[in-house]
């Protein structure tokens, strides 16, 4: 008897339990996956500010933003690259013009470096650097002044930050051009 | 394998648990002031460490996963985890009287470990597959047994200095998990690429 | 014990994060700022509050045995609950507090006050305690968050404190720092421990 009174103790907490946290979640799911957009969203217009519509598309697994000024005219490209930094995961959102050849701008939606050191990589002098860049054959970083048209200059102190940045751009910005190109 | 061996790397030195995710800093604080008890401790959440590892990715996957209640998470892995602890310890009670000795005082303590139940989270915030996960349970027990048994052996050391009466016990102890934090940090540069 | 005894103990005598020394891992993590400490500490007044009120309120239906697995799921359960809601309205602060939300499940506080106090009072006096030990530990997070802040970055609550010629000693954002203003703080506790029984 007294087994039987602990075992259902048990199974009525957790059904209980299980019932509450089903009925939160799903409430809550749709609200989630909402600011989720509306981040990527923001950053798309921060990236490339004369995007007048966007305009959704999943092709081959990865969703792709084509961007169209006021005139309906494709300006170019915006996805999201992902990666590990210094110090936990990294979201970019990155811009590519139509030649898929220049980057439009690039925000970053998340990360959590070091403060002071690689969390400089969310200022402003930091990604504006990346407007206009030239995308082939790859980015590259380096730690003083760039003087190449595809190099950008590394926030002094947290070099891992910096490339990391990079390469996850890098590896990005190949899927998407194998995928808008083949 | 590079995989593996970064993770490994990454586990024990550059993200230690303790030192840079302050997980385990309940034992750390209590029972670092022994070399052997935490030698005792570091082998016991070593061990649990990856077996819980094993299992939570199990429980994750094949059942939260495959019938999409990822919600119940944190309430079956903490479950999970205890259950693990106590049938660890009547598992070791049973067959190894000795080890039990040794090691079976620690095993209630690390059911209320953050290090295990952050070590279930950061496995399924990370993807890790299961081969990845076993090791990167193995790892962070590994590190966590490598600060604590510093820690023991400085403490020990301390036992002879003259400390401020202000500073006497956990103060004097977060200051020196402070500066082995900041000797830590020299691993950072480790993994880089 | 009367009610006032029992909400206050939680605020300094038996202070939870700095005098018992317990719920160290956020203490330890989260504190970068004033702000971080006051997001966690509503987020565990939250757990602890609901979390001794329902243990409270139930606990004549528990068989002994399986209590600690009880409190458990039902400390579990709110913690998910509170992270969901963070998830879902205050994303910002869900992503600075990351894994250190569902961490609270393991916070010793809670389960402590659960065991020690919820299982063996009234629901109001439970409540009390509960509000008591919350805030506590919310303002010993919020000291510590202060003492990083300022140092780390020059700023408190996000506001910039303009001391000139001040360059801020960004150690005190790191791991390194976070014990260290641990240690500190609590050797001043104790410190004014030991002056208050001296005087008496």
């Amino acid at each position: 008897m007294k087994y039987f009174r602990i075992v259902l103790v048990l199974l009525v907490t957790s059904l209980i339990s299980a019932f509450c946290l089903s009925l939160v979640s799903s409430l809550a799911k749709a609200r989630i996956e909402n600011n989720e957009k509306a981040a990527i969203e923001r950053a798309i217009y921060v990236v490339a500010p004369a995007a007048k519509k966007v305009e959704e598309k999943l092709t081959a697994g990865k969703t792709i933003y084509k961007l169209y000024d006021g005139q309906g005219n494709l300006i170019g490209y915006a996805f999201l690259a992902k990666g590990y930094g210094y110090q936990g995961e990294i979201k970019i959102i990155c811009g590519l013009d139509k030649n898929l050849e220049k980057i439009l701008g690039i925000e970053i939606i998340a990360s959590s470096e070091t403060p002071g050191l690689g969390a400089h990589i969310n200022d402003n002098w930091f990604k504006k650097q990346f407007r206009g860049i030239k995308v082939l054959p790859r980015i590259v970083y380096s730690k003083r002044k760039s003087r190449q048209d595809n190099e950008i200059q590394a926030v002094s102190g947290a070099t891992i930050s910096s490339r990391s940045v990079v390469e996850i751009l890098n590896k990005e910005i190949t899927k998407v051009r194998k995928i808008l190109q083949p | 394998m590079k995989e593996i061996f970064l993770i490994f790397i990454g586990a024990v030195l550059v993200n230690n648990f303790v030192l840079s995710y302050f997980l385990g800093i309940c034992p750390f604080l209590g029972v670092s002031n022994r070399l052997e008890s935490s030698l005792g401790m570091g082998m016991a959440v070593t061990f649990v460490m990856s077996l819980a590892a094993a299992i939570t990715w199990l429980f994750y996957y094949l059942i939260l996963v495959r019938f999409h209640i990822e919600f119940l998470e944190y309430v079956v892995f903490i479950l999970v985890i205890a259950s693990l602890v106590q049938i660890v310890e009547m598992f070791i009670k049973k067959y190894s009287p000795p080890l039990y000795q040794a090691l079976g005082i620690y095993l209630p303590l690390i059911t209320t470990n953050c290090a295990i139940l952050g070590l279930a989270l950061f496995m399924v915030l990370r993807q890790y597959n299961f081969v990845q996960s076993v090791i990167f349970g193995f790892a962070t027990g590994l590190g966590f047994m490598l600060v604590l048994v510093a820690m023991a052996g400085i403490r020990e050391e301390m036992d002879f200095s003259d400390i401020p009466a202000a500073f006497k016990g956990a103060p004097i102890v977060l200051i020196t998990a402070g500066i082995l934090a900041l000797a830590f940090m020299g691993f950072s540069g480790l993994i880089s690429g | 014990m009367s009610k006032k005894t029992i909400f206050l103990a939680g605020l300094w005598r038996e202070h939870p994060n700095l005098r018992q020394l317990l719920g160290m891992c956020p203490t330890l993590a989260i504190t970068t700022s004033v702000r971080n400490g006051f997001a966690m500490g509503t987020a565990v007044l939250f757990v602890l509050v609901f979390s001794s009120f329902m243990v409270a309120l139930i606990k004549r239906l528990i068989p002994h045995q399986v209590r600690i697995a009880v409190y458990t799921i039902i400390i579990a359960t709110f913690v998910t609950i509170a992270d969901i809601t963070l998830k879902a309205f205050f994303p910002q602060i869900s992503r600075a507090l990351g894994p250190y939300v569902p961490l609270i499940v393991v916070n010793c506080i809670i389960l402590g006050r659960a065991e020690a106090f919820a299982s063996r009072n009234s629901v109001g006096n439970s409540v009390l305690d509960a509000l008591g030990m919350s805030l506590g530990f919310m303002w010993g997070l919020m000291a510590i968050g202060a003492v990083r802040e300022i140092l780390g970055r020059g700023t408190i609550f996000g506001f910039r404190l303009g001391i000139i010629h001040f360059r801020p000693w960004i150690i005190m954002l790191l791991p390194a720092g976070a014990f260290f203003a641990l240690g500190f703080v609590v050797a001043f506790m104790n410190f004014l421990d030991r002056q208050r029984r001296f005087k008496t």
